[in-house]
Protein backbone atom coordinates (compact mmCIF):
# COMPACT_ATOMS: atom_id res chain seq x y z
CA UNK A 1 0.00 0.00 0.00
CA UNK A 2 1.19 3.39 -1.14
CA UNK A 3 1.80 5.76 1.42
CA UNK A 4 -0.72 8.21 0.59
CA UNK A 5 -3.08 5.87 0.35
CA UNK A 6 -1.89 4.09 3.71
CA UNK A 7 -2.73 7.60 5.34
CA UNK A 8 -6.19 8.34 3.67
CA UNK A 9 -7.22 4.77 4.42
CA UNK A 10 -6.38 5.83 8.66
CA UNK A 11 -7.45 8.66 8.07
CA UNK A 12 -11.46 7.57 6.60
CA UNK A 13 -11.18 4.61 9.41
CA UNK A 14 -10.56 7.64 12.08
CA UNK A 15 -13.43 9.55 10.62
CA UNK A 16 -15.53 6.53 10.61
CA UNK A 17 -14.54 5.87 14.66
CA UNK A 18 -14.84 8.98 15.66
CA UNK A 19 -17.77 10.53 13.81
CA UNK A 20 -19.44 7.30 13.76
CA UNK A 21 -19.67 6.24 16.94
CA UNK A 22 -19.81 9.58 18.97
CA UNK A 23 -20.55 12.42 15.47
CA UNK A 24 -22.93 15.06 16.21
CA UNK A 25 -21.57 17.84 14.11
CA UNK A 26 -24.64 19.54 14.18
CA UNK A 27 -24.42 22.86 15.78
CA UNK A 28 -20.63 22.83 15.18
CA UNK A 29 -18.51 26.52 15.21
CA UNK A 30 -15.04 25.48 13.90
CA UNK A 31 -12.77 27.68 15.95
CA UNK A 32 -9.44 27.48 16.87
CA UNK A 33 -8.34 26.14 20.46
CA UNK A 34 -4.34 26.44 22.10
CA UNK A 35 -3.91 23.04 23.56
CA UNK A 36 0.08 23.29 23.76
CA UNK A 37 0.98 19.72 25.05
CA UNK A 38 4.33 18.71 25.70
CA UNK A 39 4.63 15.21 24.78
CA UNK A 40 7.34 12.31 25.53
CA UNK A 41 7.43 9.32 23.69
CA UNK A 42 9.03 5.91 23.89
CA UNK A 43 8.93 3.40 21.41
CA UNK A 44 10.08 0.17 19.84
CA UNK A 45 10.72 -0.21 15.84
CA UNK A 46 11.19 -3.03 14.02
CA UNK A 47 12.83 -3.14 10.44
CA UNK A 48 13.70 -6.01 8.58
CA UNK A 49 16.57 -6.99 8.58
CA UNK A 50 14.87 -8.08 11.99
CA UNK A 51 16.12 -5.67 15.00
CA UNK A 52 15.09 -3.22 17.38
CA UNK A 53 15.71 0.00 18.66
CA UNK A 54 14.11 2.65 21.25
CA UNK A 55 13.22 5.52 20.12
CA UNK A 56 12.58 8.57 22.47
CA UNK A 57 11.42 12.12 21.47
CA UNK A 58 10.05 15.26 23.16
CA UNK A 59 7.49 17.41 21.51
CA UNK A 60 5.82 20.50 21.38
CA UNK A 61 2.40 21.36 19.66
CA UNK A 62 -0.87 22.57 19.49
CA UNK A 63 -4.31 22.43 17.74
CA UNK A 64 -7.22 23.45 16.50
CA UNK A 65 -10.99 21.59 16.32
CA UNK A 66 -12.48 21.18 13.17
CA UNK A 67 -15.92 19.18 14.64
CA UNK A 68 -16.86 18.57 18.05
CA UNK A 69 -15.48 15.45 18.00
CA UNK A 70 -12.07 15.99 15.55
CA UNK A 71 -9.17 18.22 16.36
CA UNK A 72 -5.95 19.19 14.40
CA UNK A 73 -2.98 19.09 16.17
CA UNK A 74 0.66 19.74 15.31
CA UNK A 75 3.83 19.07 16.17
CA UNK A 76 7.32 19.72 16.28
CA UNK A 77 10.25 18.45 18.20
CA UNK A 78 13.68 16.50 18.91
CA UNK A 79 14.30 12.76 19.48
CA UNK A 80 16.86 10.37 19.96
CA UNK A 81 17.46 6.77 19.37
CA UNK A 82 19.61 3.93 20.89
CA UNK A 83 19.89 0.04 19.68
CA UNK A 84 19.93 -3.54 20.61
CA UNK A 85 20.78 -6.49 18.64
CA UNK A 86 18.63 -9.14 17.72
CA UNK A 87 19.16 -11.59 14.69
CA UNK A 88 22.94 -10.84 13.83
CA UNK A 89 21.47 -7.68 11.92
CA UNK A 90 21.72 -4.24 14.01
CA UNK A 91 21.59 -0.72 15.05
CA UNK A 92 19.60 2.09 14.03
CA UNK A 93 20.86 5.21 15.63
CA UNK A 94 20.25 8.00 15.15
CA UNK A 95 21.61 11.10 17.55
CA UNK A 96 19.81 14.33 16.19
CA UNK A 97 16.18 14.55 14.84
CA UNK A 98 13.75 17.13 14.10
CA UNK A 99 9.98 16.46 13.16
CA UNK A 100 6.98 17.47 12.39
CA UNK A 101 3.44 15.57 13.08
CA UNK A 102 -0.28 16.27 12.19
CA UNK A 103 -2.28 14.86 13.94
CA UNK A 104 -5.70 14.26 13.89
CA UNK A 105 -7.60 13.65 17.09
CA UNK A 106 -10.80 11.79 17.57
CA UNK A 107 -12.48 12.76 20.98
CA UNK A 108 -14.56 10.15 21.62
CA UNK A 109 -15.76 11.70 24.88
CA UNK A 110 -13.61 13.50 27.72
CA UNK A 111 -11.48 10.39 28.67
CA UNK A 112 -10.23 8.55 25.39
CA UNK A 113 -10.35 8.88 21.80
CA UNK A 114 -7.95 7.83 18.63
CA UNK A 115 -5.45 9.81 17.13
CA UNK A 116 -3.74 9.20 13.25
CA UNK A 117 -1.53 11.09 10.85
CA UNK A 118 1.25 12.17 9.00
CA UNK A 119 4.72 12.42 10.64
CA UNK A 120 7.45 13.60 9.10
CA UNK A 121 10.86 13.06 10.90
CA UNK A 122 14.95 13.85 9.86
CA UNK A 123 17.26 12.05 11.44
CA UNK A 124 21.52 11.22 11.06
CA UNK A 125 23.22 8.46 11.69
CA UNK A 126 25.65 8.70 14.58
CA UNK A 127 27.71 6.24 13.03
CA UNK A 128 28.20 6.89 9.47
CA UNK A 129 26.57 10.84 9.25
CA UNK A 130 23.87 9.79 6.67
CA UNK A 131 21.12 11.97 6.33
CA UNK A 132 17.35 10.66 6.24
CA UNK A 133 13.98 11.99 5.83
CA UNK A 134 11.23 10.20 7.24
CA UNK A 135 7.84 10.43 6.80
CA UNK A 136 5.52 7.91 8.60
CA UNK A 137 1.84 6.89 9.28
CA UNK A 138 0.94 7.26 12.68
CA UNK A 139 -2.33 5.90 14.53
CA UNK A 140 -3.31 5.12 18.17
CA UNK A 141 -5.43 5.24 21.38
CA UNK A 142 -5.12 7.64 24.25
CA UNK A 143 -6.77 8.16 27.40
CA UNK A 144 -6.74 11.69 29.23
CA UNK A 145 -6.21 11.55 33.25
CA UNK A 146 -8.17 13.08 34.81
CA UNK A 147 -10.84 13.37 32.22
CA UNK A 148 -10.46 16.62 30.10
CA UNK A 149 -11.77 19.44 31.48
CA UNK A 150 -12.24 22.80 29.92
CA UNK A 151 -9.91 24.73 32.16
CA UNK A 152 -7.51 22.42 33.82
CA UNK A 153 -4.28 20.49 32.87
CA UNK A 154 -4.04 17.21 31.96
CA UNK A 155 -1.91 14.27 31.01
CA UNK A 156 -2.88 11.84 28.08
CA UNK A 157 -1.61 8.76 27.61
CA UNK A 158 -0.52 7.28 24.41
CA UNK A 159 -0.72 4.15 22.79
CA UNK A 160 0.86 4.44 19.31
CA UNK A 161 1.26 2.64 15.94
CA UNK A 162 3.75 4.01 13.31
CA UNK A 163 4.39 2.74 9.63
CA UNK A 164 7.47 4.39 8.55
CA UNK A 165 7.91 4.61 4.73
CA UNK A 166 11.29 4.19 3.61
CA UNK A 167 11.89 3.10 -0.27
CA UNK A 168 15.41 1.03 1.67
CA UNK A 169 13.36 -0.51 4.33
CA UNK A 170 11.78 -4.31 3.31
CA UNK A 171 9.49 -3.04 6.55
CA UNK A 172 9.67 -0.39 9.16
CA UNK A 173 7.40 0.10 11.60
CA UNK A 174 7.10 1.46 15.73
CA UNK A 175 4.73 0.34 18.64
CA UNK A 176 4.85 2.85 21.43
CA UNK A 177 3.51 4.82 24.45
CA UNK A 178 3.71 9.10 24.85
CA UNK A 179 3.02 10.88 27.58
CA UNK A 180 1.66 14.48 27.23
CA UNK A 181 1.34 17.49 29.51
CA UNK A 182 -1.84 19.05 28.33
CA UNK A 183 -2.62 22.70 28.89
CA UNK A 184 -5.68 24.55 27.58
CA UNK A 185 -5.17 28.08 27.05
CA UNK A 186 -9.24 28.50 25.91
CA UNK A 187 -12.04 27.23 23.71
CA UNK A 188 -11.80 23.45 24.80
CA UNK A 189 -15.00 22.11 23.38
CA UNK B 1 -15.41 2.61 39.42
CA UNK B 2 -15.43 2.17 35.31
CA UNK B 3 -12.44 4.57 35.16
CA UNK B 4 -10.04 2.36 37.33
CA UNK B 5 -10.94 -0.84 35.55
CA UNK B 6 -10.02 0.92 32.17
CA UNK B 7 -6.79 2.41 33.65
CA UNK B 8 -5.97 -0.98 34.62
CA UNK B 9 -6.61 -2.50 31.48
CA UNK B 10 -4.34 0.27 29.29
CA UNK B 11 -1.41 0.17 31.77
CA UNK B 12 -1.07 -4.20 31.68
CA UNK B 13 -1.66 -3.43 27.60
CA UNK B 14 1.35 -1.52 28.07
CA UNK B 15 2.99 -3.38 30.33
CA UNK B 16 2.82 -6.69 27.49
CA UNK B 17 3.86 -4.37 24.90
CA UNK B 18 7.18 -4.01 26.43
CA UNK B 19 7.63 -7.17 28.03
CA UNK B 20 9.60 -8.66 25.80
CA UNK B 21 13.05 -10.27 26.01
CA UNK B 22 16.33 -9.48 24.82
CA UNK B 23 18.16 -12.19 22.56
CA UNK B 24 21.95 -12.71 21.71
CA UNK B 25 23.28 -12.26 18.04
CA UNK B 26 23.78 -15.53 16.62
CA UNK B 27 27.57 -16.00 15.33
CA UNK B 28 27.71 -14.31 11.47
CA UNK B 29 27.51 -16.44 8.60
CA UNK B 30 27.34 -16.35 4.98
CA UNK B 31 29.41 -16.57 1.87
CA UNK B 32 32.34 -14.28 0.57
CA UNK B 33 33.30 -14.21 -2.69
CA UNK B 34 36.59 -11.63 -3.41
CA UNK B 35 37.90 -10.90 -6.15
CA UNK B 36 41.30 -9.68 -6.77
CA UNK B 37 42.42 -7.67 -10.32
CA UNK B 38 46.01 -6.95 -10.74
CA UNK B 39 46.86 -8.35 -14.46
CA UNK B 40 45.62 -5.56 -17.57
CA UNK B 41 46.12 -5.31 -20.70
CA UNK B 42 45.30 -1.97 -22.12
CA UNK B 43 45.65 -0.40 -18.39
CA UNK B 44 48.18 -0.16 -15.74
CA UNK B 45 48.90 -3.17 -13.77
CA UNK B 46 48.23 -2.75 -10.10
CA UNK B 47 51.11 -3.96 -7.50
CA UNK B 48 48.65 -5.02 -4.42
CA UNK B 49 45.23 -6.01 -5.69
CA UNK B 50 45.69 -9.69 -5.29
CA UNK B 51 47.06 -9.38 -2.14
CA UNK B 52 44.11 -7.25 -0.63
CA UNK B 53 42.13 -10.20 -2.22
CA UNK B 54 43.87 -12.96 -0.51
CA UNK B 55 44.14 -10.85 2.80
CA UNK B 56 40.02 -10.23 2.68
CA UNK B 57 39.58 -13.89 2.31
CA UNK B 58 41.34 -15.23 4.53
CA UNK B 59 39.48 -12.58 6.79
CA UNK B 60 36.15 -13.55 6.00
CA UNK B 61 37.03 -17.76 6.40
CA UNK B 62 38.61 -17.13 10.00
CA UNK B 63 35.46 -15.10 10.95
CA UNK B 64 33.05 -18.48 9.64
CA UNK B 65 32.04 -17.56 6.13
CA UNK B 66 32.96 -19.19 3.47
CA UNK B 67 35.11 -17.16 0.83
CA UNK B 68 35.57 -18.16 -2.67
CA UNK B 69 38.90 -16.56 -3.94
CA UNK B 70 38.87 -14.99 -7.61
CA UNK B 71 42.51 -13.45 -8.49
CA UNK B 72 42.90 -12.81 -12.44
CA UNK B 73 43.00 -15.57 -14.92
CA UNK B 74 42.45 -18.13 -12.05
CA UNK B 75 45.57 -19.74 -12.75
CA UNK B 76 46.82 -19.70 -9.17
CA UNK B 77 45.84 -22.69 -7.11
CA UNK B 78 42.80 -22.57 -5.15
CA UNK B 79 41.62 -19.63 -6.95
CA UNK B 80 38.55 -18.93 -9.91
CA UNK B 81 39.16 -16.10 -12.38
CA UNK B 82 38.02 -12.59 -11.74
CA UNK B 83 35.69 -12.42 -14.93
CA UNK B 84 31.83 -11.15 -15.24
CA UNK B 85 31.34 -14.65 -15.94
CA UNK B 86 32.67 -15.95 -12.23
CA UNK B 87 30.36 -13.13 -10.73
CA UNK B 88 27.44 -14.47 -12.40
CA UNK B 89 28.05 -18.18 -11.20
CA UNK B 90 29.19 -17.39 -8.25
CA UNK B 91 25.55 -15.10 -7.77
CA UNK B 92 23.40 -18.54 -9.39
CA UNK B 93 25.44 -20.73 -6.51
CA UNK B 94 24.53 -18.51 -3.87
CA UNK B 95 20.52 -17.96 -4.55
CA UNK B 96 20.75 -22.09 -4.96
CA UNK B 97 22.91 -23.12 -2.40
CA UNK B 98 22.42 -20.38 0.25
CA UNK B 99 20.13 -20.56 3.29
CA UNK B 100 17.90 -17.93 4.51
CA UNK B 101 19.84 -14.91 6.56
CA UNK B 102 23.12 -16.15 5.24
CA UNK B 103 25.14 -12.93 4.23
CA UNK B 104 26.09 -12.62 0.15
CA UNK B 105 29.39 -10.80 0.69
CA UNK B 106 31.66 -9.44 -3.23
CA UNK B 107 34.35 -7.75 -2.46
CA UNK B 108 36.18 -6.31 -5.80
CA UNK B 109 39.76 -4.92 -5.67
CA UNK B 110 41.21 -3.66 -9.05
CA UNK B 111 40.55 -1.06 -11.83
CA UNK B 112 37.48 1.35 -11.37
CA UNK B 113 36.53 4.37 -13.91
CA UNK B 114 33.50 6.43 -15.31
CA UNK B 115 32.07 6.88 -18.62
CA UNK B 116 31.06 10.74 -19.33
CA UNK B 117 30.85 13.05 -22.17
CA UNK B 118 34.32 12.90 -22.82
CA UNK B 119 34.02 10.02 -24.20
CA UNK B 120 30.71 10.36 -26.36
CA UNK B 121 31.61 13.66 -27.54
CA UNK B 122 34.59 12.85 -29.47
CA UNK B 123 36.88 14.35 -27.46
CA UNK B 124 40.87 12.66 -27.15
CA UNK B 125 40.53 9.32 -24.97
CA UNK B 126 42.99 8.75 -22.00
CA UNK B 127 46.43 7.41 -23.05
CA UNK B 128 47.50 3.81 -22.93
CA UNK B 129 48.17 2.98 -19.20
CA UNK B 130 46.00 5.85 -17.87
CA UNK B 131 42.64 4.94 -16.10
CA UNK B 132 39.70 5.98 -17.95
CA UNK B 133 38.13 8.71 -15.17
CA UNK B 134 37.16 11.81 -15.91
CA UNK B 135 34.83 14.87 -14.89
CA UNK B 136 31.48 14.46 -13.77
CA UNK B 137 28.39 12.83 -14.44
CA UNK B 138 27.76 9.05 -16.29
CA UNK B 139 28.09 5.08 -15.44
CA UNK B 140 30.77 3.86 -13.13
CA UNK B 141 32.86 1.02 -14.19
CA UNK B 142 34.23 -1.86 -12.42
CA UNK B 143 37.29 -3.43 -14.47
CA UNK B 144 37.48 -7.35 -14.25
CA UNK B 145 40.41 -9.90 -15.18
CA UNK B 146 40.11 -9.72 -19.65
CA UNK B 147 41.38 -7.99 -22.31
CA UNK B 148 39.90 -4.37 -22.68
CA UNK B 149 40.54 -4.33 -26.97
CA UNK B 150 40.91 -0.42 -26.53
CA UNK B 151 40.10 2.44 -24.55
CA UNK B 152 36.79 3.23 -26.47
CA UNK B 153 34.13 2.98 -24.55
CA UNK B 154 31.83 0.85 -26.69
CA UNK B 155 34.30 -2.08 -26.03
CA UNK B 156 34.27 -2.35 -22.48
CA UNK B 157 31.56 -4.49 -22.09
CA UNK B 158 32.83 -7.71 -22.21
CA UNK B 159 35.27 -7.21 -19.47
CA UNK B 160 33.62 -4.17 -17.39
CA UNK B 161 30.43 -4.12 -15.09
CA UNK B 162 28.60 -1.13 -15.17
CA UNK B 163 27.17 -0.27 -11.74
CA UNK B 164 23.41 -0.80 -12.95
CA UNK B 165 24.38 -4.06 -14.31
CA UNK B 166 25.75 -5.04 -11.21
CA UNK B 167 22.79 -3.27 -9.68
CA UNK B 168 20.64 -5.84 -11.70
CA UNK B 169 23.16 -9.18 -10.97
CA UNK B 170 22.72 -8.12 -7.28
CA UNK B 171 18.73 -7.97 -7.55
CA UNK B 172 18.37 -11.65 -8.39
CA UNK B 173 19.61 -12.35 -4.68
CA UNK B 174 16.38 -12.55 -2.22
CA UNK B 175 16.41 -10.63 0.97
CA UNK B 176 18.66 -7.68 1.77
CA UNK B 177 21.25 -9.39 3.19
CA UNK B 178 23.88 -8.52 0.70
CA UNK B 179 26.93 -6.49 1.06
CA UNK B 180 29.72 -4.99 -1.64
CA UNK B 181 32.89 -3.85 -0.91
CA UNK B 182 34.82 -1.94 -3.41
CA UNK B 183 38.59 -0.93 -3.34
CA UNK B 184 39.05 0.71 -6.53
CA UNK B 185 38.97 4.30 -7.72
CA UNK B 186 35.52 6.40 -8.35
CA UNK B 187 33.32 3.21 -6.45
CA UNK B 188 31.68 5.50 -4.43
CA UNK B 189 29.79 5.87 -7.99
CA UNK B 190 28.09 1.94 -7.30
CA UNK B 191 26.38 3.76 -3.91
CA UNK B 192 22.89 4.20 -5.16
CA UNK B 193 21.76 7.67 -3.35
CA UNK B 194 18.66 8.17 -4.25
CA UNK B 195 16.85 7.57 -0.46
CA UNK B 196 19.57 9.21 2.00
CA UNK B 197 22.53 12.22 1.49
CA UNK B 198 26.30 11.20 2.10
CA UNK B 199 27.42 13.51 4.61
CA UNK B 200 30.77 13.41 2.34
CA UNK B 201 31.66 15.21 -0.35
CA UNK B 202 31.65 13.03 -3.76
CA UNK B 203 35.39 14.60 -4.29
CA UNK B 204 37.83 17.39 -4.08
CA UNK B 205 35.42 20.14 -5.99
CA UNK B 206 32.57 19.12 -4.76
CA UNK B 207 30.27 20.99 -2.60
CA UNK B 208 29.63 19.75 1.16
CA UNK B 209 25.92 18.19 1.25
CA UNK B 210 23.25 20.35 2.79
CA UNK B 211 22.09 17.40 4.72
CA UNK B 212 18.69 18.52 5.91
CA UNK B 213 17.25 19.92 2.92
CA UNK B 214 19.24 17.08 0.09
CA UNK B 215 17.65 14.67 2.41
CA UNK B 216 13.90 15.80 2.10
CA UNK B 217 14.43 16.67 -1.71
CA UNK B 218 15.77 12.85 -1.81
CA UNK B 219 12.60 11.45 -0.45
CA UNK B 220 10.33 13.33 -2.46
CA UNK B 221 12.60 13.95 -5.62
CA UNK B 222 13.23 10.07 -6.12
CA UNK B 223 13.96 9.79 -10.08
CA UNK B 224 14.95 7.09 -12.38
CA UNK B 225 18.06 8.36 -12.79
CA UNK B 226 18.55 8.09 -9.29
CA UNK B 227 17.35 4.66 -8.62
CA UNK B 228 20.18 3.98 -10.83
CA UNK B 229 23.20 2.23 -8.83
CA UNK B 230 23.24 0.08 -6.11
CA UNK B 231 20.01 1.39 -4.11
CA UNK B 232 19.97 1.24 -0.38
CA UNK B 233 17.30 -1.14 -0.04
CA UNK B 234 18.92 -3.90 -2.64
CA UNK B 235 22.24 -4.08 -1.02
CA UNK B 236 24.87 -2.76 1.58
CA UNK B 237 27.79 -0.34 -0.29
CA UNK B 238 30.98 0.39 0.87
CA UNK B 239 33.69 2.40 -0.75
CA UNK B 240 37.06 2.88 -1.42
CA UNK B 241 35.99 6.43 -2.63
CA UNK B 242 33.87 8.63 -3.27
CA UNK B 243 32.74 9.30 -6.94
CA UNK B 244 34.66 11.24 -8.21
CA UNK B 245 37.98 10.42 -6.38
CA UNK B 246 41.03 7.96 -7.10
CA UNK B 247 41.83 5.39 -4.59
CA UNK B 248 45.73 4.33 -3.57
CA UNK B 249 47.40 1.51 -2.77
CA UNK B 250 51.01 1.30 -0.34
CA UNK B 251 52.62 -1.33 1.10
CA UNK B 252 51.25 -4.61 0.33
CA UNK B 253 47.62 -3.59 0.10
CA UNK B 254 45.34 -1.00 -0.59
CA UNK B 255 44.79 2.15 1.85
CA UNK B 256 40.88 1.15 1.60
CA UNK B 257 41.16 -2.69 2.29
CA UNK B 258 44.18 -1.83 4.62
CA UNK B 259 41.88 0.10 7.18
CA UNK B 260 39.26 -2.39 6.45
CA UNK B 261 41.17 -5.21 7.76
CA UNK B 262 42.35 -3.49 10.75
CA UNK B 263 38.62 -2.20 11.67
CA UNK B 264 37.75 -5.73 11.02
CA UNK B 265 40.36 -6.46 14.23
CA UNK B 266 40.04 -3.88 16.23
CA UNK B 267 36.80 -2.00 15.17
CA UNK B 268 34.37 -2.80 18.61
CA UNK B 269 33.84 0.51 19.57
CA UNK B 270 30.96 0.01 21.59
CA UNK B 271 32.47 -3.23 22.60
CA UNK B 272 29.91 -5.72 22.53
CA UNK B 273 31.49 -8.33 21.28
CA UNK B 274 30.47 -7.79 17.57
CA UNK B 275 31.63 -5.79 14.66
CA UNK B 276 29.21 -3.95 12.32
CA UNK B 277 29.05 -2.81 9.13
CA UNK B 278 28.60 1.15 10.25
CA UNK B 279 31.51 0.79 13.08
CA UNK B 280 33.69 -0.71 10.45
CA UNK B 281 32.87 2.75 8.65
CA UNK B 282 33.12 4.31 11.27
CA UNK B 283 36.68 3.37 12.62
CA UNK B 284 38.00 3.44 9.25
CA UNK B 285 36.56 7.31 9.14
CA UNK B 286 37.63 8.12 12.50
CA UNK B 287 41.72 7.03 11.34
CA UNK B 288 41.88 7.70 7.54
CA UNK B 289 43.93 11.14 8.34
CA UNK B 290 46.48 9.26 10.27
CA UNK B 291 47.02 6.92 7.16
CA UNK B 292 49.15 7.41 4.12
CA UNK B 293 47.79 8.37 0.78
CA UNK B 294 44.77 9.27 1.76
CA UNK B 295 44.55 13.07 0.77
CA UNK B 296 42.11 13.76 -1.62
CA UNK B 297 40.30 10.65 -1.17
CA UNK B 298 37.39 8.97 1.61
CA UNK B 299 35.57 6.02 1.93
CA UNK B 300 31.75 6.14 1.48
CA UNK B 301 29.23 3.87 2.53
CA UNK B 302 25.66 3.32 1.59
CA UNK B 303 22.87 5.11 3.88
CA UNK B 304 20.31 2.67 5.05
CA UNK B 305 18.73 3.03 8.54
CA UNK B 306 19.78 -0.91 9.03
CA UNK B 307 22.94 -2.37 10.03
CA UNK B 308 24.45 -5.75 9.71
CA UNK B 309 26.86 -7.75 12.08
CA UNK B 310 29.97 -8.54 9.82
CA UNK B 311 32.03 -10.45 12.80
CA UNK B 312 32.16 -11.53 16.09
CA UNK B 313 34.76 -11.92 18.96
CA UNK B 314 32.84 -13.60 21.00
CA UNK B 315 33.56 -17.21 21.38
CA UNK B 316 31.77 -19.32 19.23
Amino acid sequence: MSPARTIVTIACFFLFVTEGIAGDIHDFEPRFISEPAISIELSSSEFFPARVHYFGSIRIGGGFDISPRLGLEACAGIGGTSGSRLSGTSYYVGYSGAFGSLNMLGKINSFWGVTAGPRFSWMTLSDTGHGFFFPSGVAGLFVNLPPRKNDTWYLRLSLIYAQHFRKDLVYSSSTGIGLSFVQPLGGVK
Amino acid sequence: MKMSIRCIIFSLLTFLLYSGCALEAPQPSGRAYVYGVSRYENLKDLDFTDDDARDMAALFSNAGYEAKLRIDDGTEAGTGPATIEQLEKDIEEFITGSTPGELFVFYFAGHGGRYDEIYSSGLPEPPPGVEPSQGEGGDEWLFFSGSIPSLSYETWTDVALKDDELALMLSEIPGGMKLVIIDACKSGGFIGDSTFVDPLPQGPDDADPQMFWESLFAYFGFSEEAAKDIAGGNAFVLTAAGELENSAEINGNGVFTLAFLEAAANGDIDENGYITLHEIYRYIEETWEDRPLTSGFHPHLSGSAVDIVLFSHLPQ
